[in-house]
């Protein structure tokens, strides 16, 4: 039921130098694979990108393959309404149920808001969104 | 001085022997050995320049150069020796005609707060930024230990950096406040990745870089150490 719910966000972790996220994104693009969303954060001498991928057969082998350690979480990419009442909402809605939220990345399109969202409990986090009704993105 | 400079692994890495530097700036990288104490650069016989460590190289940025073949000397000197150790490095300057106009201005405020990992937090900051009725165009929350780091660009855009400012303060979310690159590049990670590499190559070091897709492009904000540098790379890679 939640995978129905959530998609795959993939996480890997370089060291923090010019030129490794443009190693990952080459090995991407030679997948021939569409983005969703993308983070790439620093913390001291590494670099932790994560990304959500629109196809992605066979991506976690070609990462491994280039030597890179893959981890794999279950994520809900979902819209809002373009109000800035409605993140709110969202981020209150999940404390209330005590949920942490792992990180929430996203940008405006159009008159909705898109986002990616990881969360420590996605079971009661999918109860929450079905309650909020708050949709996936497409 | 000989064998210490044997025993070491020193080098000038950009640019190589013989490369045609063709970006209005550039960022020399040096490689040397962890005790190093400092790293100078001297080009076409100029004073010494100090240069500045960091992600494990020392960087040197030079702009304002002509073109032409040129020389570059770096010079190092280790923690546990009187002398220095010299790498000289040869190459030529290329420039397309004189550019005939400025990069288009991508860039945008990203607002920078730090709070506890923990449930409501980051709620917090949300409702107080829709107290204040700022829309939030951009949003990165992601866990760093015990701290939740939050990045965010809030609008209304036509709103001016100093009163957004001060609704946020008003608002009780203290924030660092920096400019960044905005782009929209195809969803496809192949203009990503070029992204990536232009700024590689020019020695562009990124602190962060986070987007999500639209329904025809991903659109990216990417923090970086040198933005107006970065956004001539970009032009001249037509990105």
């Amino acid at each position: 039921m939640l995978r129905q719910q959530t998609v795959t966000q993939y996480s890997v972790v370089v060291p923090n130098e010019p030129g490794e996220l443009a190693r990952v994104t080459h090995l991407l693009t030679e997948e021939g694979v569409n983005l969703e969303g993308v983070i790439s954060v620093n913390v001291g001498d590494t670099s932790n990108v994560q990304f959500v991928a629109g196809r992605s057969d066979g991506l976690r082998r070609r990462l491994e393959d280039a030597g890179l350690r893959v981890l794999e979480n279950q994520v809900f990419h979902i819209q809002l309404r373009r109000e800035p009442e409605e993140l709110n909402r969202l981020a209150t809605a999940l404390c209330d149920d005590g949920i942490n939220i792992l990180s929430l990345y996203g940008n405006l399109d159009g008159e909705l808001v898109k986002l990616v969202l990881a969360v420590d409990r996605p079971e009661r986090a999918a109860a929450v969104l079905s309650r909020l009704r708050v949709p996936a993105a497409r | 001085m000989q064998e210490a400079t044997k025993e070491v692994r020193v080098s000038i890495d950009h640019p190589q022997e013989d490369e045609r530097v063709t970006t209005p700036s550039y960022s020399f990288r040096i490689k040397a050995p962890l005790n190093a104490e400092h790293v100078d650069v001297s080009i076409d016989g100029s004073a010494w320049a100090r240069c500045r460590y960091a992600s494990g190289y020392w960087w040197h940025d030079w702009s304002g150069y002509g073109p032409g073949p040129h020389e570059a000397v770096a010079r190092i000197r280790p923690f546990d020796s009187r002398g220095f150790i010299l790498r000289t490095r040869r190459f030529t300057v290329e420039l397309a005609s004189a550019p005939e106009e400025r990069p288009v201005r991508r860039a945008a405020t990203l607002h920078t707060t730090i709070v506890p990992n923990s449930p409501g937090a980051l709620a917090k900051v949300l409702a107080a930024l829709a107290e204040e009725k700022l829309q939030v165009s951009c949003l990165l929350a992601v866990n760093v230990g015990d701290a939740a780091v939050i990045h965010f660009i809030a609008g209304p855009g036509e709103l001016a950096r100093p009163e957004l400012a001060e609704r946020l303060l008003r608002a009780g979310i203290k924030t660092i406040a920096r400019e960044v690159l905005a782009l929209s590049l195809a969803k496809s990670p192949c203009q990503l990745g070029s992204l990536a590499k232009t700024l590689a190559d020019g020695n562009i070091g990124v602190r962060c870089l986070f987007g999500a897709a639209s329904s025809d492009a991903l659109r990216v904000i990417v923090a970086v150490d040198r933005v107006e540098a970065a956004l001539g790379y970009l032009a001249s890679a037509k990105l």
